[in-house]
């Protein structure tokens, strides 16, 4: 299974990587993007195929909201995968604005390995 | 409700909260020991000289309840947490390591912020960095605030949590 992570931070791309690995799914590779406008162009690459987004929201550049978006209104090959927002961001009008665009789950900082099993379980073979 | 939480109560109620988002992090993404040490409750233009610290971490809240977190330590300490965090070895605070510092502080500040719903819908600024000594911090003179001081393996760093009491 391939995890695209969105996220501006390069040690937040790493925690939760490493959140992913401790909740024991199995991941044959993890793809990074530092924004919601560098996302896209990892799934829209050759080699974008993912199962799995996980994207923080207040990113520059492409927020995850945006982003989120233009997945949704992309491609066939893109705007059916599962997308769980990690982020501090919990407040239900957030939550509510992040569901409308096309959000399958929330992940709240800080998160801890059992909370991405219980979220992602769904999505992850 | 303002009254409320300019009473001691309520700030002895924040500073527990805030020893639970500590602990969650440390426990979580650190695998480190950390212990509580003393709260201090204090108007912000009370003199009170805190001990020193080199960088600080801020992250401001607005919304439910308009004020935010310091996380403030030593820099070999910062240096050593966002090492713990990110899994990587620092020998300087620019770049990631102070990425890493400040995603740390986001993180107790969005625990904070989880606790803390009952006063509404709070939202967060991205962290802010501060690093050095020589200067001094001011908040508008109906602000509020508290400091929780904590103890690590590695040395002793500070939580501060200021809003606005009315």
């Amino acid at each position: 299974m391939r995890v695209l992570i969105v996220d501006d931070s390069s040690v937040m791309r790493k925690i939760v990587a490493r959140g992913l690995r401790q909740a024991d799914f199995q991941i044959d590779e993890i793809l990074e993007a530092g924004n919601g406008q560098e996302g896209l162009d990892v799934l829209n690459g050759p080699n974008g195929k993912v199962d799995l987004i996980l994207s923080d929201w207040n990113m520059p550049i492409m927020d995850g909201l945006t982003f989120i978006k233009n997945v949704r209104g992309g491609s066939p090959d893109i705007n059916k995968i599962p997308i769980a927002m990690v982020t501090t961001e919990g407040g239900e009008s957030k939550v509510e604005a992040a569901d409308a665009a096309g959000a399958n789950g929330h992940i709240k900082k800080p998160f801890t390995p059992d909370m991405l099993k219980e979220v992602l379980g769904k999505f992850m073979k | 409700m303002k009254e409320e939480m300019a009473s001691l109560t309520m700030k002895k109620e924040f500073a527990s909260l805030i020893k639970e988002a500590v602990h969650d992090v440390f426990l979580t993404f650190l695998d480190t020991e950390v212990i509580p040490g003393p709260m201090i409750a204090k108007k912000e233009d009370d003199t009170y000289r805190p001990p020193e610290t080199e960088v600080t971490v801020i992250i401001n809240f607005s919304g439910g309840i308009n004020g935010g977190v310091h996380l403030a330590s030593p820099l070999h300490l910062s240096l050593k947490l966002a090492s713990l965090f990110s899994g990587e070895e620092y020998d300087t605070l620019l770049g990631e390591a102070g990425d890493g510092f400040g995603e740390l502080g986001n993180m107790i500040a969005g625990g904070l912020q989880t606790r803390l719903e009952r006063f509404g819908e709070i939202n967060l600024t991205p962290p802010t960095i501060i690093s050095g000594t020589d200067y001094h911090m001011q908040y508008k003179t109906n602000f509020d605030s508290i400091k929780q001081y904590f103890k690590c393996p590695e040395g002793p760093f500070y939580i501060e949590f200021f809003f606005w009491a009315g």
